[in-house]
């Protein structure tokens, strides 16, 4: 189990080490840039996306690589794969983990810039400080979720 | 085998601990800190004939802590040189981590003599394995003052493990941890015959 989670997660690594996986987190850069600035736009905060740079009239957020929460949703992918389950609970657990991850990460992205916005001097206590714990603590949940589904729907057949 | 709810008690319990755990870190961040640079410092050394390894607070961030590379070949006679640089967060490599295996391991349900075991096994191979990055990242750093010699593919390579450890260090590590020194193989045969 622990080999296949390991395989799994430098697979994962690898393939966005090549061009295309480059492109998709570029891609999804971009993508949670455009969704984040909808959202502040919605929340009474005028932006426009210039690449992954999410711009207003007194700050401004660019959104890079390592903020795609890419890492946690492999682990994700990782760890349903390595647990003995059927193909169709990994399948839907895959794409689920892959939902909830982003739709988490633009929630991150949002109250980053939001915080940016009203009250910079929080920024890194936002950042640095509390991010990281709710995405770590997420990834447990999720999984924790996924598991209590899998069990049951492996036992119902 | 745990069923839905013995696994909502379970995610329950570990983001009360958790919670608890890193809102602790605004008393005992201070001292904590004081620790993680002990253990940098011991586990690092002070160097050999060829390179000099200090370890410094950085006073103007809480938790941040500084290594300093010197190639002692490369140094002139008044003490200038090219040094090299290294941060570490002890909040973001040590404590969050940390913070993380022991929710995991309280929150499971075990008796709790294993659970204290574990907890003692786990913090400790959790310090060892933040101590092995550091290693590591010193030891890839120090290539930038000619004290390693890596071709420009092999420093790629390096650089790209670096970044794929340090972000899943915080993660995978106290889960695997976890799962290392909280259950027997009877446990986990269990879980897995269940699903």
């Amino acid at each position: 189990m622990a080999l296949k989670f390991f395989i799994v997660l430098g697979v994962l690594h690898l393939l966005i080490l090549t061009p295309p996986g480059q492109v998709s987190v570029d891609w999804l850069v971009g993508l949670h840039a455009r969704t984040s600035a909808a959202v502040l736009g919605f929340l009474g905060i005028g932006t426009e996306v210039q690449n992954a740079t999410i711009v207003a009239e007194s700050n401004a957020l660019t959104v890079i690589g390592g903020c795609s929460a890419l890492e946690i949703w492999f682990f994700l992918v990782a760890a349903i794969i390595a647990f003995p389950s059927g193909i169709l609970s990994k399948l839907v657990g895959v794409v689920v983990a892959l939902a909830a991850v982003q739709i988490l990460n633009s929630v991150r992205i949002t109250s980053l810039f939001w915080m940016g916005h009203y009250s910079a001097q929080n920024f890194s206590l936002l950042h640095e400080g509390m991010w990281p714990s709710i995405l770590n603590f997420s990834a447990i949940l999720i999984f924790g979720c996924w598991l209590a589904w899998a069990t049951r729907i492996e036992h119902r057949r | 085998m745990m069923g839905p709810r013995e696994i909502a008690g379970f995610l329950l319990r570990v983001g009360v601990l958790y919670c608890l755990f890193q809102a602790a870190w605004l008393v005992l961040g201070e001292p904590f800190g004081v620790c993680f640079r002990a253990m940098v410092a011991i586990s690092l050394g002070p160097g050999d004939s060829r390179r000099e390894l200090s370890v410094q607070e950085i006073k103007t961030a809480k938790g941040e802590t500084r290594v300093e590379i010197v190639n002692r070949s490369l140094m002139a006679q008044d003490g200038s040189g090219p040094v090299r640089h290294l941060d570490f967060n002890a909040r973001s490599l040590a404590w969050r981590p940390s913070c993380l295996l022991a929710a995991l391991i309280l929150a499971s349900s075990i008796p709790w003599r294993r659970r204290l075991t574990a907890l003692g096994l786990g913090l400790f191979f959790q310090q060892v394995v933040m101590l092995v990055f550091i290693g590591f990242a010193v030891w890839l750093e120090s290539a930038e003052i000619g004290l390693v010699d890596f071709s420009p593919s092999q420093k790629d390579l390096l650089v790209a493990l670096k970044q794929v450890i340090l972000s899943h260090l915080p993660l995978v590590s106290p889960v695997i941890i976890w799962l290392l020194v909280t259950f027997r193989a009877r446990d986990l045969r269990i879980l897995r015959e269940g699903c």
